[in-house]
């Protein structure tokens, strides 16, 4: 009686645990990266180099750049 | 430095430019930069620029510091390699500390590779700075001048 009582009750929630519903997916700003690293080869000293990271929002809710310290 | 979008909306793409100056730099380089984002999943991340800043002259070290102690001495050393394609020749044209350090050239790969090896001369306690300047045949790059800075540190009796 106990181990059913136990089945009962525990499977369903695993279930609930292991597939949230579709409503309860995580919300808000998701930043995705096209990369993080970019070498620029060879360069003669006294040169400017630039790169442009490009990074998407593929959440819900607007993403903001709060704060960009170079270091 | 760095220019950046402020606020990507859903869906959305944004950019963050970073600008790396190389005046100064030899060799390999790394720079990055903190990006602090109000997505709670990936709140910083970090951006990295790598390269490598060609220059016409290595240098192992832009200066020495040479520490001993009252009665002592201590050598440190600098590497000079040729940038270019071309034989480097090297030439004193000023010391300002010979009364307080040596210097030795050391031709370690003809045209390619010196060694400057300097050695502090035993003296009283007392703080010095000043330099070596090396004539080179690189137009690209005529003077080099290496920085001395040192200490003859009082000995402590017990």
């Amino acid at each position: 009686m106990r181990r059913l009582l136990v089945c009962i009750f525990a499977i369903p929630m695993i279930i609930l645990l292991c597939f949230p519903a579709r409503g309860q997916e995580v919300r808000g700003p998701k930043l995705v990266l096209e990369e993080r690293e970019f070498d620029f080869g060879e360069v003669k000293e006294g040169k400017v180099v630039e790169h442009t990271f490009r990074l998407f929002n593929k959440g819900d809710q607007p993403l903001k750049i709060v704060r960009v310290k170079p270091g | 430095m760095a220019s950046y979008d402020k606020a990507i909306p859903p869906g959305g793409e944004g950019r963050i430019t970073l600008r790396v100056r190389t005046k100064g730099y030899q060799g390999k380089i790394y720079k990055s930069a903190k990006v602090n984002t109000n997505d709670p999943r990936l709140n910083v991340v970090r951006l990295r620029i790598k390269g490598f800043v060609k220059v016409p002259i290595y240098l192992s070290a832009r200066g020495v510091y040479l520490r001993a102690n009252e009665g002592g001495s201590v050598s440190k050393s600098v590497e000079i390699k040729a940038g270019l394609d071309r034989p480097l020749t090297l030439k004193p044209i000023g010391f300002s500390v010979g009364d307080r350090v040596s210097y030795r050239i050391e031709e370690v790969e003809k045209g390619k590779r010196f060694k400057i090896h300097f050695t502090s001369l035993p003296g009283p306690p007392q703080n010095y700075k000043g330099f070596l300047k090396l004539k080179t045949n690189y137009p690209e790059k005529p003077k080099i001048t290496i920085k001395i800075r040192g200490q003859i540190a009082k000995n402590v009796k017990r």
